[in-house]
């Protein structure tokens, strides 16, 4: 089974209190796998950073898989082994 | 006409004499306001080829098409003139009262030429000008000058932008206060300083006269309520200083002069350990529901008592950038800028290149002599200390502070002349302005942005990192893509710059930031607020005549091909470490990006602007000056 860590960053660091935490999937879990466990284990997420049905990430933040490719469809799969990192970037000031 | 009054002001320096421009319908329905105005506004007064500091560049400034309306993160102006940094055309932006007060006394835009004699500042009282003493003011900071005005016309409603001492001295990364935020960059202080100019200072007391004031007032109350959501989170709650563990952790925030892409006391200069540690309040512009400004203060060590607005391209500069690890140290620097009137990103990466100037053992202790360290002192990078006393010796022009403060071009042929070096090879700028907090190395579409903008090393004039961090693209590799990318994130831009409209609330229209979700709306403000039937490509036009007029402006000042450039850091030094470790822009990708922008623009293999391009942009005059 793939296990991956969610980096967290600005308000979801905020929210969750951490700096990082580990997700194992079941076989073939996808990226929304990522966001349900996200939504399930931390329900402050709901809101600001994952929209309120648990299955999307709420615009504009996004999942950056290794700091190399931005995931644009949340029903692909993650490698084991991935840090995934979920930011809001945008840049301004 | 709703919306403006028609009016632009003429001030003149040398002669203290004012008159009032009247302009078509048409003009304001080409050039709209903000940057677009201002620069169109230059093109049409400044003597062609002349020093910037001389009395022949003149001062534009224009308002906002929805300063002094309801229209939220409407209140902002610009302004531009030909910059003492890079020669080409300055623009730049600021927000809040002063510009309402502007919009108010009943002037859509104020040039002013010359140069007067003795130190002045202009007070304009709705259609009443006084040239007014400004001796008293000398030496004031930009953030007191403005209070000291008021006090002076004894009325709290008057608004000022003004200089700091670092204006006044012509530090040619001094910039332009008003209402405690800046028209940050290009070197507007310098200008003003060269006109013995130190405030501009408006009592307005008229109304903003709207076609539609119900249904703007509708769709403004829609964009206030978006605005408290999701898509301005990261403003209202961390602010922009939240994008330093972002970049960092992407290989991209500048650290060491931009030797590497990854600082490893990040954590210590984030916005996140800002919020935690030194966050003082919120501040919010005029007109504007969000509230980005984080500020911050320091509570303990030699620089308590310091307090700043920290944002995240201040804080990248003086901070990681330098080496600087202690936040109490970067706060400070960013006062020191603050109240001398300066650009923190310009005035940082100098610092940062006087760094490893002296790291690289071409400066010495000796050459950092001042009256506060008789024997000199050591600025190696994350000393702090050295830091904020550069900032000062700027500010001053103090011993080594007088090269610093021609910027990183100017100090660096001046230093590679005298002393035989190649400090050019980590001298961080575009066309003379420093670079922004986002290495192009691991960005190759914004590295075509930067290179191509008429303003120089600028973040906000290209939007192009976003195809590049959000993942449209590969954001290390080149394809045939990236001119079309740059011309459109530029002109999207420009959409914003011009009306202008902070882009931080560019996705509380529909939810999404594109042009379909959001020139809808803008249409719908722009037609409630003038009575105009703007649509789409309308407002698609605005961007592509603001960046078009800039861009002339450049070329009949001498621009070529060859000014569109990078560092040379960004393209013979890969970077070393981080996720964007390998990553280089070559020669050759830069060179094939640039093809593909001029054609993307519909310009010249050199660049130059066709003349059917220009009169299908209703730029006849223009076409005839430089068209091709």
């Amino acid at each position: 089974m793939p296990t991956v860590v969610v980096e967290f960053y600005g308000t979801s660091r905020q929210v969750t209190g951490q700096k990082e935490t580990t997700i194992t999937l079941e076989e073939g879990g996808t990226f929304r796998d990522v966001v349900r466990t996200l939504a399930a284990r931390y329900p402050g997420l709901r809101g600001n950073v994952i929209q309120p049905n648990g299955e999307e990430l709420q615009i504009p933040n996004m999942f950056n898989v290794n700091a190399q490719r931005v995931i644009r469809d949340l029903d692909t799969q993650p490698q084991d082994g991935d840090r995934i990192l979920l930011m809001f970037v945008t840049a301004g000031g | 006409m709703y919306g403006y009054s028609g009016k632009i002001l003429h001030v003149d320096l040398t002669n203290r004499t004012v008159r009032t421009e009247r302009k078509p319908e048409d003009w304001y329905r080409t050039y709209i306001g903000g940057v677009a105005m201002a620069a169109r506004l230059c093109w049409e007064n400044i003597e062609v080829g002349c020093d910037p500091l001389s009395p022949g560049n003149p001062i534009c400034i224009a308002n906002g098409l929805f300063a002094g309306t309801p229209v939220p993160v409407g209140g902002k102006y610009g302004i531009a003139a030909k910059s003492p940094l890079t020669g080409f055309l300055g623009d730049s932006m600021s927000s809040s009262w002063f510009t309402v007060a502007l919009k108010r006394a009943g002037w859509d835009g104020i040039v002013i030429h010359g140069a007067s004699d003795e130190w002045v500042y202009v007070f304009i009282d709705d259609d009443r000008v006084e040239f007014r003493d400004a001796s008293r003011l000398l030496g004031v900071d930009a953030l007191a000058a403005g209070e000291v005005i008021r006090e002076e016309l004894g009325d709290d409603q008057v608004r000022s932008a003004t200089i700091g001492p670092a204006g006044e001295k012509m530090v040619l990364m001094a910039n332009v206060t008003n209402d405690s935020r800046q028209a940050g960059r290009t070197g507007h202080g310098a200008v003003w300083g060269s006109k013995k100019l130190k405030a501009v200072s408006v009592r307005g007391t008229h109304g903003v006269r709207v076609a539609d004031p119900d249904a703007l007032l509708k769709l403004c109350f829609d964009i206030t309520e978006a605005a408290q959501g999701p898509y301005t989170q990261k403003y209202r709650i961390l602010g922009t200083v939240s994008n330093v563990l972002n970049m960092n952790r992407l290989g991209l925030l500048p650290t060491r002069n931009y030797q590497q892409g990854v600082f490893e006391d990040a954590e210590l200069v984030s916005g996140e350990y800002l919020h935690e540690h030194h966050k003082a309040k919120t501040l919010a512009c005029a007109q504007c529901p969000i509230a980005c400004e984080q500020m911050s203060r320091v509570t303990d060590g030699p620089y308590a008592g310091a307090i700043a607005g920290v944002e995240y391209e201040s804080l990248y500069a003086v901070a990681p950038n330098c080496g600087l690890n202690d936040m109490r140290a970067a706060i400070k620097v960013i006062e020191v800028c603050d109240k001398g009137g300066m650009d923190t990103m310009s005035t940082g990466v100098t610092i940062s290149w006087a760094m490893e100037t002296f790291e690289r053992g071409i400066f010495t202790k000796e050459d950092f002599k001042c009256a506060k360290y008789p024997e000199g002192f050591e600025p190696y990078f994350g000393n702090g200390e050295a830091a904020v006393t550069l900032a000062e010796m700027i500010r001053d022009r103090e011993g080594i502070g007088d090269l610093l403060a021609q910027g990183t071009k100017r100090a660096s042929a001046q230093v590679d002349a005298e002393r035989g070096t190649e400090t050019y090879k980590w001298a961080m700028h575009i066309k003379g302005l420093e670079c922004p907090g986002y290495d192009a190395r691991g960005l190759k579409t914004f590295a075509l942005g930067l290179a191509v903008s008429t303003r120089g090393a600028c973040h906000n004039r290209t939007a192009a990192y976003d195809p590049d961090i959000q993942g449209e693209v590969d954001r290390f590799s080149v394809d045939e893509t990236r001119g079309e990318l740059a011309k459109d994130t530029e002109e999207y831009a420009a959409v914003y710059d011009t009306l202008p409209l902070c882009k931080f609330i560019r996705r509380c229209f529909t939810g999404k930031a594109d042009r379909a979700g959001a020139w809808p709306s803008i249409a719908k403000l722009i037609n409630a607020t003038t009575g105009w039937n703007f649509g789409y490509d309308d407002v698609d036009l605005i961007g592509e005549r603001a960046h078009t007029i800039k861009k002339a402006f450049n070329i009949r000042e001498g621009w070529t091909r060859k000014d569109d450039h990078l560092p040379y850091r960004w393209m013979h030094e890969p970077m070393k470490e981080g996720a964007s470790a390998g990553h280089v822009v070559s020669e050759e990708e830069l060179e094939y990006m640039k093809d593909l922008y001029y054609k993307a623009k519909g310009w010249t293999k050199d660049g130059l602007i066709p003349k059917e391009k220009l009169i299908a942009l209703g730029m006849e005059d223009v076409a005839e000056e430089i068209g091709v």
